[in-house]
């Protein structure tokens, strides 16, 4: 029997082959989203394609189509070949991407109503921790390798503390190296919250709006070791190579969509998408700041 | 609403089969919920144990959000209503929603602890769900966790009621169609013989007592149409005794000639006893004798002879004393074995067997013997006892009818000797009265003459006695002349007889007044009348009598002018006339003898008068059919009432005062 990772990739691949085979990629616009589940992801970016399609027909655009990409990889593959003109994600994926093909910021996606959001650093008040450095020889858990404020951001973090964080290995039989921090997955924010109220782990990292949802009643029980500068929630980009005049045309278009009736249904359609605003100044100061550990993340990949 | 014996057996067909049908509808629910409970049980602990293996890993890796998923896919069943994964301490990991709001709380409901206190699998119904729950193993038994589901029982109770629909409907459509048929059947079945009795009844109702119905039932219906045959027959009997006893009374009461009477009563026993001969006896001579009234189908001189020789009484002995002794029925079923049987060889050559005395009349007052004799031997039934009885009862009233009829016979013709010997003698006392009256007269004129022409031609002549004398004398002879005057006008009321006429009393009323002017001038009385009618009589005498009252009205004044008032009313067939005055009034207890001849109340000296005039005038009212009488008070006037026919216009006077009674 078949996991159900394995079953997913099968499907994408499935989608892919059939998007490619009936692409005509000169006349349209390509959004693109990474996604396990593709179809999931293209329902949830149809109502934005659909909003996009009618203006953009003065610019040349017959159609705007949703590609979906299993991974930041494939996704860097389909932007570096034009397979894909605008791609919308959270900030991590975003500037790996953005590193990795020169795709450019455009503008920020405001999501239930928040722009931006903090990545922390929680541990049990109980842990005899009460900062970073205290979780040498620690484990910590992440959400998952892509996550902004689940991995990349805590984990910038902890190296910025002189820490040096490595994957947990299974042979460890649960000690960890001194002067290292073990970092686990969970692959879900309430597992990360469980885990470490339940001393499965020292210490979890998750945006600081999960974590006060995930905490409930334990709130009181739980030390925020680390909270980071607010991170844009999500970006879009467009590829290296995209007329400015049509980028134009889609920064006039998505800015002006919470103005409008249409709009805003759309935008609501669109996974309760609020708005779409400019990328705040001091972005390109985080973007700069990362760099260095941007590319170590894309070695380490 | 009238139902009828059928559409009541429908409807209780109908009812009892419903009932049946709901019984059976509940059995089957009962049946199928148990049955469905169990395979809901089984089914659900199935589920629960796969899903419980299915999230194995996901609670052993503290995998909240695989384990979310997987809880959320497996409520994709409709009926599952909820599902709790707890820890092996029971701190609830998830249930299956994004919101998870028990997450981290502790199960302490009873089910949960339930559940925690079992090694294997267990279910509770609690209100609408069926909860399973049990522990959460892996390959290697090792148990990490609970599972706990609650699963809608509104599916079940939907199959259910399904099951229970289809009963029902199967069960009672079938159940219903027989009933109903069954009904129908049984009600057409004794729906009719029902109503030949009804029709029957109402036949017999109508007078048609020969109407008989068939008796080919053995069940209740054949036992109500033999007593609905049983009745005809018996009111046919009772009306056939009621007409005989209507003829017989009849006859009894049409004529009271005792032999016709008895030869009907004997030919209805004659009917009853098929042609038996019967003899009636009654007693005469004080009880001593039997006196032989009736024969039927026997030889009257022979039976006689045997009995009596010629003679038609004889002495009260044999049968006929026993019977009156016995006072009642005697019967004797073989003549020729009874000792008290006389003339035993004349009855065994009559070929008479059997006997039936019955006592005429009472024990106090017994009237004969009804004897009827039969040929065969023969025991009265109830029915010919009683006929029996009811002939004998009426022979008895025939014969005592017969004696009182001889008896008013007897003093009619007595009472009309009287009658005319009285009138006779009436006729002659008037007559004397009459004749003695008028030829009184003649010597009275004569001393009544000589003694006024004497007091006239020697006044002053004579001492004062002599003259006191003559005045006496002179008094006396008028007094006897007035008192021959009324004796003669009081025997021609009853020696006149003339015819009577239509007379307007208004005119009569005038001319006694006339006659009366000098008194009514005199005394300064006032007569009043009202409307008075026309009757029928004898003019002098109804005069005479209006002038008697009237001038005792005024002869008997008090200190007052007499206010003398004629009245008149109409009293059905009669008028009531009356006389009333203001005068001295009478004691009531005078108010019959004041109407006697001769009577009177006060003397010569206080009113004259012959003591006739009220004698006379009950005499005139009489002869006209009517009654006199007065009301009064002495001091407060008197008035005197008289009555006349109206409505019967007669010419023929009033005869007598002694009326014949018709017999």
């Amino acid at each position: 029997m078949p996991s159900r990772k394995a079953r997913v990739w099968a499907l994408w691949t499935w989608l892919c082959v059939i998007s490619l085979q009936g692409s005509v990629w000169g006349d349209a616009l390509r959004i693109g989203s990474i996604g396990y589940l593709p179809a999931d992801e293209i329902r949830d970016f149809l109502p934005l394609a659909r909003y996009l399609s009618e203006p953009l027909k003065t610019a040349g655009v017959e159609e705007v189509r949703v590609i979906v990409a299993g991974s930041i990889s494939e996704m860097a593959g389909f932007m570096r070949s034009g397979k894909v003109d605008l791609y919308i994600d959270s900030v991590f994926p975003s500037m790996i991407v953005s590193e990795l093909t020169g795709s450019r910021f455009l503008l920020r996606r405001w999501k239930r109503g928040i722009g931006e959001y903090r990545a922390v650093i929680f541990c049990k008040n109980d842990a005899s921790i009460s900062k970073l450095t205290d979780l040498r020889g620690k484990t910590v858990a992440f959400e998952e390798p892509f996550s902004s404020s689940g991995y990349f951001f805590p984990k910038l973090a902890l190296l910025r503390a002189g820490l040096r964080p490595v994957p947990k290995r299974e042979s460890s039989g649960g000690s960890v190296a001194a002067g290292d921090v073990d970092y686990v997955f969970s692959n879900a924010d309430e597992n990360t919250m469980a885990w470490v109220l339940r001393g499965r782990v020292n210490a979890g990292a998750t945006d600081h709006q999960t974590f006060a949802k995930e905490a409930r009643g334990h709130i009181k029980d739980l030390t925020i070791l680390y909270e980071s500068a607010p991170i844009t929630r999500h970006l879009l980009s467009y590829r290296d190579g995209l007329s400015e005049n049509l980028v134009g045309k889609i920064k006039q278009i998505l800015l002006a969509m919470d103005k409008s009736a249409s709009g805003k249904k759309a935008l609501l359609e669109f996974h309760q998408t609020s708005k779409f605003d400019p990328v705040p100044l001091g972005f390109a100061d985080i973007v700069s700041k990362s760099a260095p550990f941007l590319r170590q993340e894309l070695e380490l990949k | 609403m009238k139902l009828g014996i059928r559409a009541k057996l429908i409807i209780c067909a109908f009812g009892v089969f419903l009932f049946t049908s709901a019984v059976s509808a509940g059995f089957v629910y009962l049946q199928a919920r148990r049955e469905i409970l169990y395979d809901a049980e089984t089914s659900v602990k199935d589920i629960a144990a796969s899903t419980a293996g299915s999230v194995f890993d996901e609670v052993y890796r503290l995998d909240l959000w695989g384990l979310r998923q997987k809880l959320a896919a497996a409520r994709a069943n409709p009926d599952l209503s909820y599902t709790y994964v707890t820890d092996i301490a029971g701190v609830m990991l998830s249930d299956g929603s994004s919101g998870n709001p028990l997450r981290d709380h502790m199960l302490t409901d009873p089910f949960s602890t339930l559940m925690r206190s079992s090694s294997t699998w267990v279910t509770r119904i609690e209100g609408d769900l069926l909860k399973v729950g049990g522990p959460i193993r892996g390959p290697d038994k090792s148990q990490v966790g609970y599972l706990q589901m609650g699963f809608s029982l509104a599916g079940m109770h939907n199959d259910l009621v399904d099951a229970a629909v289809r009963a029902i409907t199967f069960g009672g459509v079938i159940g219903i169609s027989v009933g109903v048929a069954l009904a129908f059947l049984f009600g057409t079945a004794l729906g009719r013989p029902i109503r030949a009795i009804a029709e029957a009844c109402r036949q017999i109702g109508a007078g048609k007592l020969e109407t008989r119905l068939d008796g080919g039932r053995s069940d209740e219906l054949g036992e109500v149409a033999e007593a609905v045959n049983s009745m005809a027959a018996a009111l046919e009997r009772k009306i056939d005794q009621l007409k005989t006893a209507q003829e017989v009374n009849e006859a009894v009461t049409a004529t009271l000639e005792l032999p016709s009477v008895l030869q009907m009563l004997t030919g209805k026993i004659e009917r009853l006893f098929s042609h038996s001969p019967v003899i009636i006896v009654q007693l005469v001579n004080r009880g001593q004798e039997f006196e032989y009234v009736a024969f039927r189908n026997v030889d009257e001189e022979e039976w006689m002879a045997e009995y009596g020789g010629k003679s038609r009484s004889i002495a009260m002995s044999g049968l006929g004393k026993a019977v009156i002794e016995c006072e009642g029925i005697l019967h004797i079923r073989d003549l020729t074995a009874d000792p008290r049987v006389r003339h035993r060889k004349f009855l065994i050559r009559q070929g008479l067997v059997s006997y039936f005395g019955l006592l005429l009349g009472s024990k106090d007052n017994p009237l004969g013997v009804l004897t009827v004799y039969t040929r065969q031997p023969h025991d009265p039934g109830p029915d010919e006892v009683e006929a029996l009885h009811d002939l004998g009862r009426h022979a008895g009233v025939a014969i005592q009818n017969s004696r009182l009829y001889q008896a008013s016979r007897e003093a009619e013709k007595s009472l009309a000797e009287k009658v005319a010997e009285l009138a006779r003698s009436n006729a002659e006392l008037e007559q004397f009265a009459y004749a003695a009256s008028h030829d009184l007269q003649e010597p009275l004129r004569a001393i009544t003459g000589y003694t006024t022409l004497l007091a006239k031609r020697y006044k002053g002549k004579l001492d004062r006695d002599a003259e006191e004398f003559i005045d006496f004398a002179v008094d006396g002879a008028n007094r006897m002349q007035r008192l021959i005057n009324d004796l003669l006008l009081y025997s021609r009321v009853g020696t006149g007889r003339k015819e009577f006429t239509l007379l307007d009393f208004k005119a009569l009323l005038a001319d006694a007044l006339l006659s009366l002017k000098a008194a009514i001038d005199e005394s300064g009385a006032c007569v009043t009348q009202d409307t008075l009618p026309k009757v029928c009589g004898d003019e002098t005498q109804l005069r005479q009598l209006l002038q008697n009252l009237i001038g005792n009205a005024l002869k008997y004044r008090d200190r007052e002018p007499p206010r003398i008032h004629i009245g008149c009313a109409r009293e059905r067939d009669r008028w009531i006339l009356s006389v009333k005055d203001n005068g001295i009034g009478i004691d009531p207890q005078y108010a019959e003898r004041i109407f006697a001849i001769f009577q009177r109340l006060h003397t010569g000296q206080e009113y004259p008068g012959t003591g006739i005039g009220l004698a006379l005038c009950k005499k005139i009212v009489d002869r006209h059919g009517g009654r006199i009488w007065v009301e009064s008070a002495p001091g407060r006037g008197a008035t005197f009432y008289f009555t006349l026919p109206a409505s019967n216009f007669s010419v023929r006077p009033f005869e007598s005062t002694i009326h014949q009674v018709a017999i």
